[in-house]
């Protein structure tokens, strides 16, 4: 089959919930590339140039896909963006495992009120200057400019959109991340208001931390990570009373100031699909994993958003390319070739084999052909 | 009033449940019949996380009620009989399992006396700490895409250690390296069971203490 399409054309078409040449197929390739060509955990963490070369290295020997992931950026972004304490590989770890945080908790119940007074910014530099380290616009704006070139050579170089840009966390899943979701739980109960207040007071300036840094790198994807406020995270009146209300407007604001948000949702979204019915049709990707039930959610949201998955890690470090071809083939049977783009669930484990990752981009361009 | 008790629990009221127990201790009341009911409450909430009710975040404000009250009643009584003994961890893993508080509060709840070790366990600890109290299980939970090799590791360090704990493995609940721990799954990490679901835990170590009863009968 001849392609048609260019890749972004073909993003585009899937996110418009029709019919491409051929189904989209976007990996998210991390560590894994850097193993593949004999390259230190921590050069790829520490050297986004380095990375990015690896990831076209193993871009490039596979055949090329359509959307590739920022990941390059991610050892550099975390360790300057993030409060907890980044442990790098080759310094604090081994040398051929990913970057970690340590997971002690960066955010006191006294810290609610940091962000109630000082928004989401004054929330992160105040908890990243207790690391001794520094955090502001400014910061954040030189970081970006810095990964604005790599962007632009899989742009104009490449012709393969980067599918990710700024990132934009939610207030609750932010602080889940900052203050541990265990303690955040019993904060639901202790101090709903506070909680509730510090999201209000918040979620303005969450849209803007992913605009801005999209603007900077000149990519107009926006990632949110939503996943603990899945059903398996949390009830559907904890949902409503801190949760939903202020995404939907910072997806809505997204949307209407033209970003693509790409809504991340690992774990179990099966019982609150229904939701995603009311933000704006056509225009956002929603990333799931094979714990919600795909077909379902084709059924429910098909022709309104475009469902984005999710070959399982376990598949990728444990199985087979044939397991990888069969599973492919019947996500692409079950959900259909509208408004879907095959990619790897979340993170792509750093054992992940190379024909595994392969066989997802073999067995794409094989089944995907309208 | 012990449906009060329940409810309390049932309904995630942390101020109501602690105020009810010292309340029925001061009453005279026995502490088997007030950890039945803590515990039946427990057991709502763990039905209602297995029906979607709930979340992990009900499941762990309920641990906690659940572990405040009974500090209580352990303050002012002998700490009553238990099922069995439990050492739980999770084997080195990437990524933070969610899920291990909440398997550990539904076991306490059940009747088990539970050694939560933590994140990050090696073979070498569960092994040590299950000789130490002489565990009837080990329960390696967390498993994800990302362990799999450290949980295969952690079971052969605590059968060559002589431990005689049943071992048994379950999935963890984190984000974006889900697996189903299978009968393959299981064999190769070469536990002894393995469970999916919170209450599959619970029925399995109950099972493996019963078998021991009914050996040593």
């Amino acid at each position: 089959m001849s392609e048609t399409f260019s890749p972004r054309e073909r993003l585009q078409k899937a996110i418009d919930c029709q019919t491409p040449d051929r189904v989209p197929i976007a990996l998210r390739v991390e560590y894994s590339a850097a193993l593949w060509a004999g390259m230190s955990c921590r050069d790829f963490c520490c050297y986004p140039h380095k990375a990015s070369d690896v990831i076209e290295a193993a871009f490039d020997k596979i055949g090329g896909w359509d959307g590739v992931d920022n990941t390059w950026t991610q050892g550099v972004r975390f360790t300057h963006l993030e409060p907890q304490k980044p442990m790098i590989p080759g310094v604090d770890l081994p040398d051929d495992v990913p970057m970690e945080f340590s997971s002690e908790p960066s955010m006191t119940a006294d810290d609610y009120d940091v962000a109630i007074k000082q928004g989401y910014y004054g929330l992160y530099s105040e908890l990243i200057a207790r690391r001794g380290r520094k955090f502001n616009r400014r910061t954040e704006e030189e970081l970006f400019l810095g990964f604005a070139p790599i962007y632009r050579y899989w742009e104009e170089k490449k012709g393969v959109p980067v599918i990710r840009g700024g990132m934009t966390r939610p207030p609750v899943i932010a602080f889940t991340l900052l203050r541990t979701f265990e303690e955040v739980s019993k904060d639901y109960f202790r101090r709903p208001d506070k909680v509730l207040e510090a999201v209000n007071a918040t979620y303005k300036e969450c849209i803007q931390m992913g605009e801005t840094q999209s603007r900077l790198v000149g990519c107009n994807y926006v990632f949110v990570p939503i996943s603990r406020a899945a059903s398996t995270f949390m009830s559907e009146r904890l949902f409503h009373k801190f949760f939903f209300p202020t995404f939907k407007e910072i997806i809505e604001q997204l949307v209407k100031d033209g970003f693509t948000p790409r809504i991340h949702a690992d774990a179990d979204w099966t019982p609150f699909l229904q939701y995603f019915l009311e933000l704006p049709k056509r225009k956002c990707i929603l990333e799931l994993e094979p714990m919600t039930d795909m077909v379902k959610a084709k059924k429910i949201l098909g022709g309104h958003m475009c469902l984005f998955g999710d070959v399982p890690p376990d598949i990728l470090s444990l199985g087979t390319p044939t397991d990888v071809e069969s599973y492919v083939k019947k996500r692409i049977e079950d959900v259909g070739k509208d408004g879907f783009i095959l990619a790897n669930d979340d993170m792509m484990p750093h054992d992940a084999s190379y024909e595994n990752v392969k066989a997802i981009v073999d067995a794409g361009k094989k089944y995907g052909w309208s | 009033m012990s449906g009060n008790l329940q409810n309390a629990i049932v309904e995630l009221n942390e101020e109501v449940a602690l105020s009810l127990v010292k309340e029925r201790i001061e009453a005279g009341e026995e502490p088997e019949s007030i950890i039945e009911a803590l515990s039946s409450g427990m057991q709502t909430v763990a039905d209602r996380f297995e029906r979607e009710e709930y979340g992990l975040a009900e499941l762990h404000m309920a641990s906690e009620i659940y572990n405040e009250s009974v500090k209580i009643v352990e303050s002012k009584f002998k700490a009553p009989p238990v099922l069995g003994k439990i050492v739980l961890g999770q084997a080195a893993a990437r990524l933070k399992d969610y899920g291990r508080e909440a398997v550990a509060g539904v076991l306490k709840a059940s009747g088990f006396e539970v050694y939560d070790l933590g994140e990050d366990v090696s073979g070498e600890r569960f092994a040590a700490k299950a000789r130490e109290v002489n565990a009837d299980v080990v329960a390696i939970c967390g498993l994800q895409s990302t362990n799999v090799e450290a949980a295969r590791s952690a079971v052969s360090e605590i059968r060559a250690s002589g431990a005689t704990a049943k071992i048994l493995v379950g999935p963890g609940i984190s984000c974006g390296c889900q697996i189903v721990v299978d009968d393959k799954m299981r064999q190769m990490v070469g536990a002894d069971a393995a469970w999916n679901r919170v209450r599959e835990a619970v029925d399995l170590a109950k099972s493996v203490v019963k078998k021991q009863e009914a050996a040593l009968a």
